[in-house]
């Protein structure tokens, strides 16, 4: 099992974030962490990644609690722009490779390449769309365990999504798994194998993608309208 | 440009479909060897799990099968083409009768029209 | 990782320091050596000049001090601890780094202060003279004979000057890390980032004079001691001795104490 939460509670000055939230997330899945603003995905996401401590419970990446090691398993992309802005992209890669040992620094050039983003430029002369796109291209040259994205196609424009996508799927390596978390279910409902909903801090609904389409006849875009349309 | 799915329905199994009609209408020849799991699902624009387990329940049906080191391919058997070739036929003109029936047209005039419909595709044809 | 997060800090501060001491190089040698360039090329300058060299002097500090406060900050306070705190570094080594960094700088800043003045007064003073007197010293140094509390006097001077430099690195140690825990206890109370200096001053006031009073204690019970025995230099040395030991002690703690504060709260109560 990759990630292992059980029973994990977590409170922000009185107010409940996350209730006995336990599940268990195997390798070489694409799952997606899905519910509205404000559900506790945000919660979990920093759970797994150490940025906070659960108030009860316990957390488990690949066996280890979190911790130096954990962070060498996870590659994460969070939502808000988090690098430093006046770094040049050429000093970006320097600086993921020298802490990362998994991370590839050709396929993060090649990628760049790619979409046109020169070595030269810095964070700061960047659009928003281009900066997520940085930040998503020094995320997927990782070979990491576990990689975890936050709403990664939440500010971007619709074809600058599908390039995400198919970057995503192109190069993520099977023996790992990926988390998506997001509010914009029908964009990536197509890539998920599992699907976790959450809300009010409690998982409401858990499951393979397709058996749930299966089961429901309905996408998973119109299933999880239906069960959060109480709220 | 990766295939198109419609979300309402599991996703592997509109693969299967996908797959079947490439494979009964030859565009993947008979005893042809697949390209592997990764290289599909990219080509389709889906996860690598789901494309695998479309490609599962084909070599459960014998559409395909799979060779540890080679890889996977298409059966060699014609005839179990040609079958799933008659079912995907049948099915299509079994729901075509069952939608046209309840408007109101007799077998007679179905027949009609799909001979009408036949002779302009050879002109059609015939004409280019 | 220690190394790669000092190495990345440094990277990261250098530019901010190198203008302002080549600034201040440049504007002490300049005004230090005014009659040797040419006293009339430059005469419609000269009041300037000392003006930007004094600023620079004082700016220099105010520098420090701002990218002491920064560096915690904007690093692991802001937006970019999402990155430092998935690094697969712990918390002591984030703290750790920044604090042997600024104190390096800590240590440049003076240091470029003391040349700024050997380099203006160059021309009154006479630094060779200096080094001959510092050449002298090391050989009477030498030559020195006797013992001090069971070992050589060279020996012992040698432990007295380690120890001394000891006392002077934890002292900017601690000072930085006062910095940070202040800093940290502004960033939780969210009403006012003032608390931050609030917290600053009395935390230095609690630890100073603690400090000061074991420091004093320690030294009044251990001359109760040395009165008893003959030798003025011994009694002397055991005096110094225990002083900075104890300042040594008494500091080592405090950085580790206030070290493992940071860590933990940065841990447990820090919400991003």
């Amino acid at each position: 099992m990759l990630v292992q939460f059980k029973d994990v509670n977590k409170k922000y000055s009185g107010k409940v974030a996350l209730h006995n939230v336990s599940f268990e997330i195997p390798t070489g899945r694409v799952i997606g962490l899905l519910g509205p603003n404000g559900s506790g995905k945000s919660t979990i996401i920093k759970l797994m990644n150490g940025l906070i401590q659960p108030n009860a419970g316990s957390i488990l990446i690949e066996g280890n609690k979190v911790g130096v090691q954990s962070h060498l398993d996870i590659a994460y992309l969070p939502e808000r722009t988090y690098l430093n802005d006046w770094m040049r992209v050429r000093q970006l890669i320097e600086f993921f490779s020298d802490f990362y040992s998994n991370f590839d620094a050709t396929i993060a050039a090649k990628l760049f390449k790619d979409l046109g983003i020169d070595l030269e430029d810095r964070l700061v002369a960047m659009s928003k769309g281009t900066k997520e796109k940085v930040q998503l291209v020094l995320v997927m040259a990782r070979k990491a365990k576990l990689y975890i994205l936050d709403e990664p196609i939440g500010g971007v424009d619709p074809a600058g999504r599908d390039y995400i996508l198919n970057t995503i799927i192109k190069n993520y390596d099977t023996d790992s798994t990926l988390i998506i978390a997001t509010h914009l279910i029908q964009e990536v409902e197509s890539i998920c194998d599992d699907v976790i909903f959450i809300h009010n801090g409690v998982i409401k609904l858990q499951g393979n993608v397709d058996d749930l389409r299966a089961e429901h006849g309905k996408s998973v875009d119109q299933i999880f309208r239906e069960v959060f349309k109480c709220y | 440009m990766t295939w198109q799915f419609d979300n309402d329905k599991p996703i592997y199994i509109q693969l299967i479909n996908i797959l079947k009609l490439k494979i009964i209408s030859g565009e993947i020849g008979v005893g042809e060897k697949l390209s592997s799991v990764r290289e599909l699902a990219q080509m389709a624009g889906v996860n690598p799990n789901t494309m695998q387990r479309a490609l599962a329940e084909l070599e459960r049906e014998g559409l395909v099968h799979s060779n540890r080191t080679a890889g996977r391919f298409v059966t060699e058997d014609k005839n179990l083409i040609v079958d799933v070739r008659n079912v995907y036929a049948r099915t299509y003109i079994s729901q075509l009768v069952q939608n046209l029936i309840p408007l109101g047209f007799s077998k007679k005039e179905l027949m009609e029209f799909i001979q009408q419909e036949l002779l302009e595709g050879e002109n059609n044809v015939s004409a280019v | 990782m220690l190394l790669k997060l000092i190495k990345h800090e440094f990277k990261a501060t250098a530019n901010k320091f190198y203008p302002i001491y080549a600034l201040i190089l440049i504007t002490s040698f300049i005004y230090g050596n005014f009659f040797n360039i040419g006293y009339n090329v430059l005469s419609a300058y000269f009041n300037i000049v000392p003006v930007v060299l004094g600023c620079a002097l004082v700016a220099q500090f105010v520098v420090l001090l701002m990218v002491t406060i920064d560096r915690f900050n904007k690093s692991l306070l802001g937006d970019e601890g999402y990155l430092m705190f998935t690094l697969p570094v712990t918390n002591r080594q984030l703290i750790l780094s920044k604090t042997i960094v600024t104190g390096v700088w800590y240590f440049i800043t003076h240091i470029v202060f003391m040349l700024s003045i050997m380099i203006l007064t160059s021309d009154m003073v006479d630094y060779s003279y200096m080094f001959k007197g510092v050449i002298g010293l090391n050989s009477m140094f030498m030559e020195a004979v006797g013992t001090v509390g069971g070992v050589s006097v060279q020996i012992a001077v040698l432990i007295k000057m380690l120890q001394v430099g000891v006392v002077g690195l934890l002292t900017v140690a601690k000072t930085i890390l006062i910095i940070y825990l202040a800093l940290i206890i502004g960033s939780l109370v969210k009403r006012a980032k003032i608390v931050g200096l609030f917290s600053y001053i009395a935390i230095n006031w609690v630890l100073t004079t603690f400090l000061g009073v074991s420091t004093i204690t320690m030294l009044i019970n251990s001359s109760k001691v040395v009165g008893v025995s003959t030798n003025i230099l011994s009694d002397l040395y055991g005096l110094v001795a225990t002083g900075i030991n104890v300042a040594t002690i008494g500091n080592l703690a405090i950085c580790i104490a206030v070290m493992e504060l940071i860590s933990y709260i940065l841990t447990n109560k820090k919400e991003l």
